[in-house]
């Protein structure tokens, strides 16, 4: 307009027909002008955005808030530790001349000095207490003290410790991953059916996971364990019977923990969405919902890890767990029980007992860690 | 000495919950056993009156069972959905008109909420089955009608040999543009209120697809956007290679207008805006070539920028697909830009239903005619008051057969007490309910 204006100021001065032309080749100019001045029609078409910056994938993410909590550092670092410990450790001790197994023995004889308090009364019908010494020899090379040829010594039976140790870690740890790898899948199958189905799926499901709640579990591995001796039960397999028995009771809290999730989940849109575009429904369940609650199963996993070693442990304690040629850090310890042992021998457990602290403490940073780490509402 | 209690008259006695709870499991386990009943699809299946409708719903009812009573969200209502158009669905909250899309979709929150009668009848294209339920791929036919055929090939190229040592042949398969088998497809007509729960995936994704109100949660969250595209493709063509079905969710994408759709598809929802999502979302819903969409409320989450930009790409690709759309929303606005028919709901009822210009040009029940005053424009003073229909929907527990809006309404007249108004036909395809309008005609 104000243009248009300015124009009309110019056309009355001078001669009318240059001006009327002028005043033509202006106003083209301004029509061209104007053209190129009015904005383009942006459609969805036009519009070529680039995306030129690069983001973190969410794994990335997970690892980055992981790693900047220094105490699940730690906690893995225990657990890298450890897992090359009892898997890559034996091999290692052979390659450098450490010639004991799981199950030799040092057969060398040794002398055990071992006595007694004797009386007897005398003529005169005095009573005597004398100490009697007895040496005998043992065909094995019973509780070494710590030495170069028995690092932390040997036990009852003769056999290396730190071998032992090892060995023993290979079972408490491939236990308790197995024992929760079982009862996740236990679990999450069974809590998501519940979860998604509920009505009388869900009715079923939970009081079941309530009855195996309310029974005490110490007492009926205890019950067990008298079971299975009754039976004469290879000790060897006791413990598969172990793991069944652990699984058992330990799929009740994976399946609430996914029950829970679930119910909240499935009224989701996206699940919503995803019936409307007819997805079937076991893929809604395993394939949709289940990877939304993987953080909260990963977590309950780690920490489950320590306490399947924890009960591992109280179970060899108490009988019901790897028979003694094998080892098992639990075992280890429950082989000195005797006070006598326990005062004069502390190399028989004190490894075994900072081996099974430092596993669950491990497995509960780490499990920790990842919690944080996954925790969606975390902005740091 | 008596205690005396003071009744709230408006609470329910003992006795009339019980009665109320013992109806209620009565006709609740009745629907749900016809829902779960083993039918042929010849139970199902049913006529159109009108063969150029897509959907046509008649005499809907859908029932909430609940403690209070039961509630009546759909009560009767019928409206057709012709092909190739939008229809607008308008209404105040709590109006019926999202329980109205999820009866069609069968997704209404059983046990309590149940379609009690009525009929939707959807003309869709069913898949022909052979004798083990397998769907028939399309054959290519050369000009005499017969069956081409190849040598089956393995993955390396090489012929596939059976045991005698000799080519296995197979016919050649028509595909589409995106290299996807083109499977025997016949057409029907199936009435989904008839229709069991388990029958419903003969309709769902691939010939009825929604869009939700919120982006933000429509998409899952932890697998990318392309995944969910292919997963439906997948559904429809489950032999789809994985770079066909690749190509499918990139050419979607592009044609929901997402630049650079191959970035784009390994995003995860979360790294998407709003109207982005909802993007995605309506490429989710075109992949299956649906007949139907129904958008519920699409925009009311997104700002007016975006709103308009997705109202705008609806539309267009309305227009590209040949899908009906069937648009929920509470916005005259929308609906006067978008809808070629009206459908005006008040409290589980149709007022007024028309062609768009039929209901904004001539509104004639006095709930139409207050929902376009209360709308702002650019022409009221500034200032001033909006204007504002009195009161609200009222509660939709045992409700009356009669007018329900005579309360609201400043039009009132004696006859207003009486029965629910019959269907006045003004024109063809404008109808309205109101006995105001009746006695107007009469003089």
């Amino acid at each position: 307009m104000k243009e248009k204006k300015k124009l009309d100021n110019i056309a009355p001065s001078d001669n009318l027909e240059t001006t009327a032309t002028e005043v033509k080749s202006a106003e083209e100019q301004i029509i061209e002008t104007n053209v190129t001045e009015t904005p383009l029609i942006v459609t969805d078409d036009t519009v070529t955005q680039q995306i030129h910056y690069k983001q973190l994938s969410p794994a990335m993410m997970v690892t980055r808030r992981f790693f900047r909590s220094r105490l699940s550092i730690v906690g893995l670092a225990m657990l890298v530790f450890l897992f090359l410990f009892s898997f890559l450790g034996p091999v290692f001790m052979h390659w450098f001349g450490y010639k004991w197994g799981e199950t030799t023995t040092d057969d060398s004889i040794k002398i055990v000095h071992a006595g007694e308090w004797v009386e007897y009364t005398d003529a005169q019908g005095n009573v005597i207490k004398t100490y009697q010494y007895n040496d005998k020899e043992v065909n094995f090379n019973q509780y070494a003290p710590v030495s170069k040829d028995h690092w932390l010594g040997t036990d009852e039976k003769g056999m290396d410790v730190y071998i032992r140790l090892m060995y023993g870690g290979r079972i408490s740890l491939t236990l308790g991953f197995v024992v929760v790898l079982l009862e996740t899948l236990i679990g999450v199958i069974l809590g998501g059916l519940a979860g998604y189905f509920g009505g009388w799926v869900d009715q079923i499901i939970m009081r079941i996971v309530d009855i195996l709640n309310c029974i005490p579990t110490l007492p009926i591995l205890l019950i067990a364990s008298a079971v299975l001796e009754s039976w004469k039960v290879d000790p060897k397999f006791n413990i598969y019977y172990l793991l069944i028995i652990l699984t058992a009771f330990g799929w009740s809290g994976t399946a609430r923990i996914v029950r829970g999730q679930i119910l909240y989940l499935r009224e989701q849109e996206y699940i919503v969405a995803c019936e409307v575009m007819g997805v079937p429904t076991w893929r809604r369940i395993f394939k949709h919902l289940v990877p939304n609650i993987m953080p909260q199963l990963i977590v309950s996993m780690t920490l489950g890890l320590g306490s399947i070693i924890l009960y591992e442990s109280t179970l060899s304690y108490l009988g019901l767990g790897v028979p003694i040629p094998y080892a098992a850090w639990g075992s280890m310890i429950s082989a000195s029980t005797d006070p006598i042992l326990m005062q004069n021998y502390p190399n028989l457990w004190i490894p075994a007992g900072i081996l099974i602290v430092a596993a669950v403490l491990g497995f509960n940073f780490v499990g920790d860690g990842l919690r944080d780490a996954m925790d969606p509402k975390m902005k740091r | 000495m008596k205690k005396e209690t003071v009744k709230n008259p408006y609470n329910l006695t003992i006795k009339e919950s019980r009665e109320i709870l013992k109806s209620n499991l009565k006709e609740m386990k009745r629907l749900e056993k016809l829902k779960r009943a083993k039918v042929t699809p010849e139970y199902f299946t049913s006529e159109m009156k009108n063969p150029d409708n897509v959907l046509e719903v008649e005499n809907l009812q859908t029932y909430f069972f609940t403690d209070n009573g039961v509630v009546k969200s759909v009560n009767g209502i019928s409206f057709d959905v012709p092909a190739d158009s939008i229809v607008g669905i308008v209404g105040e909250s709590g109006c019926g008109k999202s329980v109205t899309s999820l009866s069609i979709m069968q997704l209404v929150q059983a046990p309590q909420g149940q379609v009690v009668e009525g009929s939707i009848r959807f003309a869709t294209k069913d898949y022909v089955l052979d004798g083990k339920g397998k769907r028939i791929r399309v054959c290519k036919r050369d000009d005499n009608g017969e069956v081409l055929t190849q040598t089956q090939k393995d993955k390396h190229g090489n012929d596939v040999l059976d045991k005698q040592g000799l080519p296995v042949i197979e016919p050649v398969y028509e595909t589409n543009e995106d290299g996807l088998y083109v499977y025997e497809m016949q057409d029907k007509v199936y009435d989904i209120c008839k229709m069991p729960t388990e029958d419903m995936a003969r309709v769902r994704g691939k010939d009825i697809s929604m869009i939700f109100q919120e982006p933000m949660t429509s998409l899952n969250p932890v697998f990318t956007v392309g995944y969910q595209i292919e997963e439906v493709v997948y559904l429809i063509n489950p032999l789809a290679t994985k770079a066909q079905a690749r190509a499918k969710a990139i050419k979607m994408l592009q044609l929901v207008g997402i630049p650079m759709p191959e970035t784009i598809i390994d995003y995860y929802p979360h790294q998407l805006s709003g109207g982005m999502r909802q993007r995605v979302m309506i490429a989710i819903a075109l992949t299956g070539n649906p007949k139907l969409i129904i958008a519920d409320e699409p925009t009311t989450a997104l700002d007016v920028t975006i709103q308009s930009q997705i109202l705008q790409l609806i539309k267009s690709v309305q227009k590209q697909c040949g899908a009906s759309v069937m648009l929920i929303t509470h916005d005259l606005g929308v609906i006067a830009e978008m809808a070629d028919y009206v459908v005006v709901m008040y409290a589980g009822k149709i007022v007024e239903k028309g062609t768009v210009y039929e209901i904004f040009d001539n509104p004639l029940h006095p709930y139409t005619k207050g929902l376009q005053k209360a709308k702002p424009t650019f022409e009221s003073d500034i200032g001033a008051d909006l204007y504002t229909i009195p009161g609200s929907v009222p509660n939709p527990i045992n409700i009356p057969d009669e007018c329900l809006f005579k309360d609201r309404c400043n039009m009132r007249c004696d006859k207003c007490e009486g029965k629910y108004p019959e269907e006045i036909k003004v024109s063809p395809t404008h109808s309205v309910f109101c006995h105001r309008i009746d006695q107007q005609r009469k003089k």
